[in-house]
């Protein structure tokens, strides 16, 4: 999904009834949030944002979801407990 | 696996069609989950040269390979993939620079790329120059995906690449995807 799931894709995904999944694990935590606002421009359906729990900046995008009121986080590897509390 | 958790299951791998998502609920999973399939879409904005490789590609055009990242990963066999399988350790310089370039891309700071580089090799039992490659997969990754550049040869697909042979729009597959798995599932019952 990486490269490919972006927000065309994810809201095309949303307006047709799916679940779409952000590949966000390629790109920075910005350009996450540029995403974030651009899929809310083309859908009101719910939508899911992937995160790798080996990330660098896993806390940062992990607040950034719950603030942005993503509805759905989809892991790459198995989180901790910690992180899905 | 349904009979081990309690949550939702969501079967991955292959899956393309209606018949795909009947089978799934009927061994007991509460959806499907596709990648491919969605990747051949008309809302998909991987450039349309590199969407033709993809429909050109048949059942036996793919393969799993760990010369791209040290992770297994299956992709469109290319002349790059076989490159990478023959020699895997000799592209060093090269596998450098991308690193170098990977860091830029997604901000991440020296520190912090030894910092993973030594998790992924804790967790992945890699050599250096195994890890260097693996940061240098996601731009040959980008430069084919993106990019559209076709002579850089590393697509990712699915096993069902080989049956999927039109460019939808995400609306009109879903429909008919769920129109065919109501018609198997009566079928079924009838």
């Amino acid at each position: 999904m990486g490269w490919v799931a972006g927000p065309s894709l994810v809201s095309g995904t949303a307006n047709a009834g799916g679940l779409g999944i952000l590949a966000a694990a390629t790109m920075t935590l910005d350009e996450m949030a540029e995403a974030i606002v651009e899929i809310r421009r083309r859908t009101d359906r719910p939508f899911g944002v992937n995160v790798r729990p080996d990330s660098v900046d896993i806390g940062e995008r992990i607040e950034h979801l719950i603030s942005a009121e993503v509805k759905v986080a989809s892991f790459a590897q198995a989180p901790g407990v910690e992180m899905v509390d | 696996m349904i009979d081990a958790v309690d949550v939702p299951v969501i079967a991955a791998g292959g899956f393309h069609d209606g018949r795909g998502l009947a089978a799934a609920l009927t061994w007991g999973a509460d959806g499907i989950a596709m990648g491919t399939r969605f990747l051949l879409t008309e809302d998909s904005r991987v450039p349309d040269a590199i969407k033709e490789i993809y429909l050109e590609t048949p059942v036996t055009g793919t393969v799993v390979s760990r010369a791209i990242d040290g992770a297994p990963q299956r992709v469109i066999r290319t002349e790059m993939v076989d490159d990478l399988e023959r020699s895997r350790f000799t592209r060093m310089p090269l596998a450098v620079l991308n690193a170098l370039r990977f860091r830029r891309l997604t901000g991440t700071s020296f520190r912090d790329l030894i910092r993973e580089g030594r998790a992924m090799r804790k967790n992945r039992d890699l050599t250096w120059s195994q890890l260097v490659m693996a940061a240098n997969a996601p731009m040959l990754t980008r430069a084919s995906m993106v990019g559209g550049d076709l002579g850089v040869g590393i697509l990712p697909t699915g096993q069902c690449v080989g049956l999927v042979e039109d460019l939808p729009s995400c609306a009109d597959l879903v429909e008919e995807i769920v129109t065919e798995a109501i018609a198997a599932l009566d079928r079924l019952s009838s």
